[in-house]
């Protein structure tokens, strides 16, 4: 009977200890949010959109000076480059979740050590679409237990660009999106790239119908843009010196006058983005092509 | 003139027309089309972009080619150095990183003038070499390997920069990669006067130049002053080089590749040596330029000029390659590599203390090091769970140190060339090639992908080297020049893929600047067991070592079959770099810079030479790889990199004292 007690009392011990650690387990899940961290901009981006607040990311002073918005949270560390992030230190922030996208493959070997890998791909040939920054967050969602906050995301982002499609005119010509990366070279954008994306969920079309890579564009010379009877877009940042260079460039200004309208600028968005940056963009190209018609 | 230099210029001058024709011919009538030069009708889309681009480019490119012909050729007629070309001297790289540190930190100097930055920079690169060459009469051995240094220390310098602001950095890499597109007749203007002035100067020196020609002491004698003959032609070398490279970029080849081909097909007298040399260059350069434009679709838009001359130059150069007919070796020995008599003899003593150092460097850098709350020390916080990351880049950082050291030595005791080094025969090129390929074509990004890659890469480059050199008995100088092929081959790709501004071309970097990142403790028994059994080879052959720098005829006098030596110390160089590059990635300069600072040092017998020169190259890694994650915390910068930097600061001290 002694040893029937012992038993018991074992199997209640157990069973207390159970359900004490199980309560302090869900407790925490309640109340402590997961700790996450990307290397990747436009999955940091996407999370905080989220509202999640990363532990940490890759190339901070970058991502203030290319994605701008949304704002980095202050708690949110900064573990150095994309390509190497400093391991010792992620690894002293003790991650739960690391998501990185296809570009960083390499480093699972290493990161895996620290935490459980995520790889999500979004920049690919033929995936860049409203569709597939829709199913890009819905599976950071998933993976953060952010589910309802992803679909909140995604509809007011639909009505946001529903908003700034009536207020474009209907006349616009078709885009032509391009990025200066010296006086005679750009980056025009064109299928597969969030610019278009942007574009054409505000109703607009893009002029550049060549193929372009994976990251939706295609580096040219400015010779290269010949016969596009479009309205000219220029994404800041423009390099030093090409403004003045263009200024006194023949062709460039053959090339305006062809397309019959003036060359607009528009404050750029990360190039490489996802649903916030789609959406901001959007907001920039409404502002100036509207300010345009005001004039 | 015999009639094979004529009728190989005539079938150059040919293709060009031929495909000036074929371009004049579209779209419009061809005599319209050829009036737009002049006259553009201004209400025709063809006529105007022939006008301000076609035309435009046509004449900047026969002016480039002309110049940097003729640079190539005073370099090399100077240095007396087949390889000496633009390049060699730093200005390229010298005006690249000119234009990085304005872009980043001064960018109204840019707005000022793109042109004078990247000039400045050329001309301070020439002033470098210049100042640490002096007081050796500007020697054309020191001249060279003054230019190389500075070259890997603007690239080690240019390549941290890059990686730490590749978005803002994107349209260098177009220029990097020498884009011809021209929208004007502005660069032109610009150009024409002032190339053809400094063409003439250079003229004026053609019979000063021949008597160098004959030979040193010849030219001294007959009162030609060498120094000032020196800076006068490299100094009008440089401003041609950099008149060019800074208003259209960076192009590579036509500067080595003119005046070689000039020299292969029988031009040996010097006037017509500079003739032959320009038409060469400008024709080589337009017929390429050409040829781009018309590839079909897209491809003409992503393959900048400058860098397909590079790549289609180098097969070139493998071909004329056995048609070389090359100095036999004792003349290029130089002073690095001459068999000093009071060299410094290793006590079993001094090796304790050397590998005791290692050991003490291993110690206190996995100890110390800046954590998420500042400096610590791993004795006060107990964090033993740090060392998992640590210890395996730091003893992988020893291992290849010791191997790229190995694999220098032998290579530039074996060739006499102090510019030679694993890198530079091309095997780490072939790998980072193999890499390239399979990140690019969507193969794989993963670690194995990549070393498989890489791995097969090398294994052709080796293959290639022993296929093109086996019937010359391995000639130093032609294993030498077969790297630079292959080297500039792999450069070439490089930089058309940074050029395309693919975000994944960044990762390539990082990997090319040589980390010690991606060791993983799994990785590091076979790398140690490897880098025991080669190196206890190179040891062995340490005879061979000691002998074969002192010439052939006295090394076959000694009973040593020159070619079979050759070619195993050049299997065991390739295993050695293979190792060293597929773990820690094509590490660019250890394997140059310890065996230089080991001979710094005064050790100068093989046995010694290696020994030193290990101990130097696994303490610099050691070292580099430490500071590397300390000093822009929490950044990390490639091990590579941070050696470069450390090492080519000592090695321009040591110039100066050689």
């Amino acid at each position: 009977m002694g040893k029937d007690f012992i038993k018991m009392k074992h199997s209640k011990i157990l069973i207390i200890f159970f359900a004490f650690f199980a309560s302090n387990i869900l407790h925490a899940e309640q109340t402590k949010p997961l700790r996450v961290m990307s290397i990747d901009w436009t999955q940091t981006e996407t999370l905080i959109a989220l509202g999640i607040k990363p532990i940490a990311m890759a190339q901070q002073s970058g991502y203030e000076a290319w994605v701008k918005a949304p704002a980095i949270p202050s708690t949110t560390a900064d573990v150095g480059l994309r390509t190497q992030p400093n391991l010792e230190r992620l690894s002293e922030l003790k991650p739960d979740k690391i998501f990185i996208s296809p570009m960083f493959t390499s480093l699972i070997p290493k990161l895996s050590h620290i935490a459980p890998v995520t790889n999500i791909t979004l920049y690919k040939q033929d995936n860049i679409s409203w569709d597939g920054f829709k199913t890009f967050t819905r599976r950071l969602g998933d993976e953060t237990n952010a589910q309802a906050e992803a679909e909140t995301l995604i509809s007011s982002s639909e009505k946001k660009l529903a908003d700034l499609a009536g207020q474009i005119a209907k006349d616009t010509p078709p885009l032509l999106m391009v990025q200066f990366m010296d006086s005679r070279h750009v980056r025009v954008f064109g299928a597969n790239s969030m610019y278009k994306v942007a574009a054409n969920k505000i109703g607009l079309e893009t002029a550049w119908k060549e193929k372009t890579n994976a990251w939706g564009f295609t580096l040219v010379g400015i010779d290269k843009l010949m016969n596009t009877k479009s309205q000219i877009i220029i994404i800041k940042p423009i390099p030093v010196g090409a403004a003045e260079n263009l200024q006194q460039d023949l062709f460039w200004q053959y090339l305006v006058k062809q397309s019959g309208q003036p060359a607009l600028i528009v404050e750029p968005a990360w190039s490489f983005g996802a649903i916030p940056s789609t959406v901001r963009f959007a907001e920039l190209l409404t502002n100036t092509l509207s300010n345009k018609e005001k004039q | 003139m015999r009639v094979f230099p004529i009728s190989f210029i005539a079938i150059l001058t040919a293709c060009v027309a031929l495909f000036m024709g074929w371009q004049l011919s579209l779209n419009d009538s061809f005599l319209h089309n050829l009036t737009s030069l002049l006259q553009p009708n201004w209400l025709s889309d063809n006529s105007i972009k022939l006008h301000l681009t076609w035309w435009p480019r046509l004449f900047t490119t026969l002016i480039c080619g002309a110049a940097l012909a003729t640079a190539g050729l005073l370099m090399q007629q100077v240095l007396r150095n087949p390889l000496a070309s633009p390049t060699t001297l730093g200005v390229a790289s010298g005006a690249s990183f000119s234009l990085m540190m304005a872009t980043l930190y001064a960018p109204w100097l840019i707005e000022l003038s793109h042109s004078l930055v990247a000039m400045t920079g050329g001309l301070m690169a020439m002033g470098i070499v210049f100042a640490l060459s002096w007081r050796r009469a500007l020697s054309p051995t020191i001249v060279v390997i003054s230019g190389l240094i500075l070259n890997l220390y603007f690239g080690a310098f240019s390549s941290v920069l890059l990686i730490m602001n590749q978005e803002k950095l994107a349209g260098l890499m177009i220029w990097g990669a020498g884009s011809l597109t021209q929208t004007g007749w502005g660069n032109v203007a610009y150009l024409a006067p002032r190339i053809f002035a400094l063409i003439l100067i250079a003229f004026l020196f053609v019979k000063p130049l021949t008597l160098l020609q004959l030979s040193e002491s010849g030219a001294k004698s007959l009162g030609v002053s060498l120094a000032k003959l020196r800076v006068i032609c490299l100094g009008l070398a440089v401003l041609l080089t950099s008149l060019v490279v800074a208003t259209v970029g960076i192009i590579g080849f036509i500067g080595l590749a003119a005046p070689a081909i000039t020299r292969l097909i029988g031009v040996h007298r010097l006037l017509p040596k500079f003739l032959v040399s320009m038409l060469i260059g400008a024709l080589l350069l337009t017929l390429t330029d050409l040829a781009i434009q018309r590839l079909p679709g897209l491809m003409s838009i992503m393959i900048p000029t400058g860098a397909a001359t590079a790549a289609l130059g180098a097969p070139l150069m493998l071909w004329l390659l056995p048609k070389l007919a090359m100095r036999s070796q004792t003349h290029t020995e130089t002073i690095l590599t001459r068999h000093s008599e009071q060299g410094r003899y290793l006590s079993k003593y001094t090796i304790w203390i050397a590998l005791g150092i290692v050991f003490t460097g291993l110690f206190i850098f996995s100890s110390l090091s800046i954590g998420n709350n500042g400096w610590s020390w791993i004795f006060t916080t107990h964090n033993w769970s740090v060392l998992e990351w640590r210890l395996p880049r730091l003893l992988a950082a020893i291992l290849a140190g010791a191997m790229l050291a190995t694999a220098g030595t032998i290579i530039q005791r074996l060739s006499g060339n102090p510019m030679a080094s694993p890198e530079v025969i091309g095997i780490s090129s072939g790998t980072a090639l193999g890499v390239i390929v399979v990140l690019f074509s969507g193969l794989s990004s993963s670690l194995t992908g990549m070393y498989i890659g890489g791995f097969i890469g090398a294994l052709c480059a080796v293959g290639l080297i022993i296929l093109l050199n086996r019937k010359s008995g391995f000639q130093p100088e032609k294993v030498l020049l077969t790297g630079v092929a292959i080297t500039a081959l792999m450069s070439a790709v490089q930089s058309i893929v940074l050029a395309g501004g693919d975000p994944r071309s960044y990762q390539l970097l990082a990997w090319l600047a040589g980390t010690t990142y991606y060791v993983t403790t799994d990785a590091l028994i076979p790398l140690t067991t490897v880098t025991i059994i080669l190196i206890a080879i190179g040891f062995i052959c340490h005879r061979w070592l000691d002998i074969l720098p002192l010439g052939e005829a006295s090394t076959r006098a000694l009973g040593i079959n020159v070619s079979r030596s050759r070619m195993l110390l050049l299997l065991l160089v390739s295993g050695l770099t293979v190792s060293a590059t597929l773990v820690v990635g094509p590490l660019s300069f250890i394997g140059l810079m310890a065996p230089h600072l080991a001979r710094l040092l005064g050790f100068s017998r093989a046995k010694e030479h290696l020994v030193a020169s290990i101990m130097v190259g696994s303490t610099l890694m050691l070292f580099s790889d430490w500071l590397g994650r300390q000093i822009l915390y929490p950044q990390d910068i490639p091990t590579g990199m941070v050696a470069s930097i450390i090492g080519g600061l000592y090695l321009m001290w040591g110039l100066r004292r050689l």
